[in-house]
């Protein structure tokens, strides 16, 4: 066992000194008295969960080195470095309960698919004018008002290996872009262009958080066959754009976007084969695109939020017997609508969420009209060393929800400890009851530097 | 001898009169008046420095958030008062954060204030109702750090006092709203320079609660903090301010103070 861990910890200790060796660098760039400066900062994690359910095991030991290089190049510029290295006992520690390939996929970034682009997470210049900024290289870009959903933040692909469980600047995919701010006044345009199209990362089949609420179910004798989806060929033609205007009038801070990109999740077309007595299912991406407006304004203690997105003829699996390939496209309205509410040293945040999906046809297998809310509550207390949070969803619509309590104590400025845990109810044919069987526990420990 | 005797009774004589006349002058100026004076000090244009937090609790462990600050008085200018723009420096997990906050000239419209979390990549607008909130775990208030208005207390000179080998005069502050957050103050306020020195505060049920020093430096003739240190009686947590290489009217444009900037924190070279 320990030969194992010793073995898939070693990436991680390959990469951290090949890390390293870069700071001779950043030592003689700074002793060099140009207006060039390098700056190393990071963190290293450890989150071990146990599972609440059965198989009583350990669902997590996941050890997590994320360091960053900056570098500014004078006053006009500066360039960014995101490294990650994880590696989680947990594959190496229960090899029988995992296939090979999730063993990979989940130990660490270097046995993973792609370990390479896992690794780099991040590889930017930034480019600074005088009213504008250009990003190009692998980044993430935030949009939205919402907190713990993606309605107009969509821009960057979504990792779902861990479900929706680690923080969004975690699972957002960084991907390839060229990205340009210009600013006049209150006001900014911001322009993308995304050369390569990178899809979801969707959790595997036979992990712990693989998606079961969403299964195809044939009839009697029928077969499943399920086929690789195809990405896009990368080209002008293939690539996706972005548009977003942001303002501050009257006090309110909007913004009005739109988006000509690939629906990162592939819509799965399926047709019986009559040769194989098989339903073959083919999953292909499809051009999504997508309007938003987004807004917020502070009134003493409340700051009402909310933001919208309009997808023009999104892919939807139905039932419907004469659909071609069991697909209906259908224009979708996705909303939010929130407030945060501060009062002593308590943060309350309320959402009000709708996916309403328009001219709905009762053969479409998802609901019509899908209404969630949320609570957040944090606090900080004890001069802020003692954070308590509480983030709970709940679906009325199929009785499920998510709670994830946790309380982060601060023993140094460098060192934190959390303890908490993901507990989840439901149907298992619900987004989040498919998971019910997964309550976890967990302890986390963090040093940043 | 008796000339010495003479210049003894002369030189008291000469003391007594000041004193009285300094009586006078204290018996003529009001509380209201000595707290405007303190709070009318010019601040200058812009001023832009670095300050270093340390935290210090019960048991006298430390913890330090190094920041810069940049502030420009707008005076009234499209309707703005002031607007403040604050970067963490350290510690690690809390660098990059900024804080942009603009106020206006209209006293009763609330600052617009915004939040850049690096660690959530995004700027989020949030509240300026709470004036009561402590500063990012520090044992100042936003009301300490100088957003209180000298109309939402009664003032009332109570006496004058040497404090640390200066003359002060000592001013008692009660608030004209019931159950605000301190039930009164007492300012220590130097009688040459109008500069605050001391601050006790006691809490809603009368307990003294905390203490606020000052020292002050002058830059370019404009009075800034050198360093403050708050001590809360009650938790036996303290918090010291160091403010290092201040610089005034340095001429800092309108555009330091936006969003743009707050994603990426300024250089203070």
């Amino acid at each position: 066992m320990t030969a194992k861990i010793l073995h898939s910890i070693r990436p991680l200790l390959g990469a951290t000194l090949g890390f390293l060796m870069l700071l001779p660098v950043a030592g003689y760039a700074q002793s060099d008295e140009t207006d060039m400066d390098v700056s190393v900062s990071g963190y290293f994690e450890n989150q071990t969960a146990h599972r609440l359910n059965s198989p009583d095991r350990f669902s997590q030991f996941r050890n997590l080195l994320q360091l960053e290089l900056k570098s500014s190049l004078s006053d006009w510029g500066e360039l960014y470095l995101q490294l990650w290295n994880f590696y989680d006992g947990v594959y190496d520690m229960y090899p029988d309960e995992f296939s090979a390939v999730v063993q990979d996929e989940y130990r660490s970034n270097l046995t993973a698919d792609r370990a390479e682009d896992q690794t780099f997470r991040e590889f930017y210049l930034d480019i600074l004018l005088d009213s504008m900024d250009i990003r190009l290289g692998k980044q993430q870009v935030v949009w939205g008002e919402a907190i713990g959903l993606r309605i107009t933040d969509v821009v960057n692909p979504q990792d779902y290996r861990n479900f929706i469980l680690d923080d969004f600047t975690r699972s957002r995919i960084p991907i390839w872009m060229a990205r340009f701010n210009y600013y006049i006044d209150d006001w900014g345009i911001e322009l993308l262009w995304i050369p390569v199209f990178e899809p979801d990362r969707e959790a595997l089949a036979g992990s712990d958080w693989e998606w079961t609420f969403n299964r195809i179910e044939p009839p009697a004798g029928v077969a499943v066959r399920l086929f690789e989806p195809d990405k896009p060929k990368t080209g002008f033609k293939n690539s996706e754009a972005g548009l977003r205007i942001t303002g501050l009038v009257a006090g309110w801070n909007l913004s009005l976007s739109y988006l000509n990109v690939w629906d990162d999740a592939p819509a799965r077309h399926i047709v019986f084969n009559p040769l194989t007595f098989s339903l073959d299912v083919s999953p292909e991406y499809h051009r999504l695109p997508l309007w938003g407006v987004t807004f917020a304004n502070a009134f003493g203690s409340f700051v009402p939020r909310g933001e919208f997105s309009y997808a023009e003829g999104k892919f939807y699996s139905t039932a419907d017997p004469t659909a071609e390939e069991s697909l209906v496209q259908k224009d979708t309205l996705h909303y939010m609508l929130g407030t945060d509410y501060s009062v002593a040293d308590f943060l309350f945040t309320f959402q009000w969420v709708q996916k309403i999906i328009l001219d709905y046809d009762e053969a479409i297998y998802e609901g019509g009209v899908q209404t969630s809310y949320s609570i957040r509550v944090q606090a900080n207390l004890l001069n802020e060393t003692l954070k308590p949070e509480l983030l709970a969803i709940f679906s009325p619509g199929d009785e499920a929800w998510i709670a994830r309590p946790g309380v982060a104590y601060s023993m140094t400025d460098t060192f934190t400890v959390t303890v908490g845990a993901d507990l989840f109810s439901g149907p298992e044919r619900s987004f989040f009851g498919q998971f019910s069987e997964n309550d976890q526990a967990y302890a986390k420990f963090k040093y940043s530097f | 001898m008796t000339i010495r005797i003479k210049k003894t009774i002369a030189l008291g004589m000469t003391g007594l009169l000041l004193l009285m006349a300094a009586s006078v002058q204290a018996a003529e100026i009001t509380g209201l008046e000595i707290m405007t004076k303190a709070d009318q000090l010019e601040d200058g244009k812009d001023q832009s420095s670095r300050a270093v937090y340390t935290l210090i609790n019960r048991r006298g462990q430390k913890r330090v958030r190094n920041t810069v600050r940049f502030w420009k008085d707008f005076d009234g200018e499209k309707g703005f008062d002031s607007k403040m723009i604050t970067f963490f420096e350290s510690p690690p997990d809390v660098k990059g954060t900024g804080f942009l906050g603009w106020s206006y000239e209209n006293e009763t419209r609330d600052d617009d204030q915004w939040l850049y979390l690096p660690a959530l990549r995004k700027v989020r607008r949030i509240a300026a109702g709470n004036k009561d909130d402590y500063f990012m775990g520090t044992d100042f208030t936003y009301d300490d750090m100088g957003d209180r208005k000298i109309e939402e207390d009664t003032h009332k000179l109570i006496k004058s006092e040497l404090y640390e080998n200066v003359n002060c005069y000592v001013v008692e502050s009660v608030p004209i709203k019931k159950g605000e957050m301190y039930s009164k103050k007492l300012t220590w306020v130097n009688q040459e320079n109008w500069l605050t020195r001391k601050v006790d505060f006691y809490d809603r049920k009368g307990r003294f609660l905390k203490t606020l020093t000052m020292d002050w430096q002058a830059i370019k003739g404009i009075w800034t903090w050198k360093r403050g240190e708050m001590k809360n009686h009650l938790t036996r947590h303290s918090t010291v301010i160091e403010i290092k290489k201040t610089r005034v009217n340095t001429g800092l444009k309108d555009r330091v103070f936006t969003e743009r900037t707050l994603k990426r924190p300024l250089k203070f070279k």
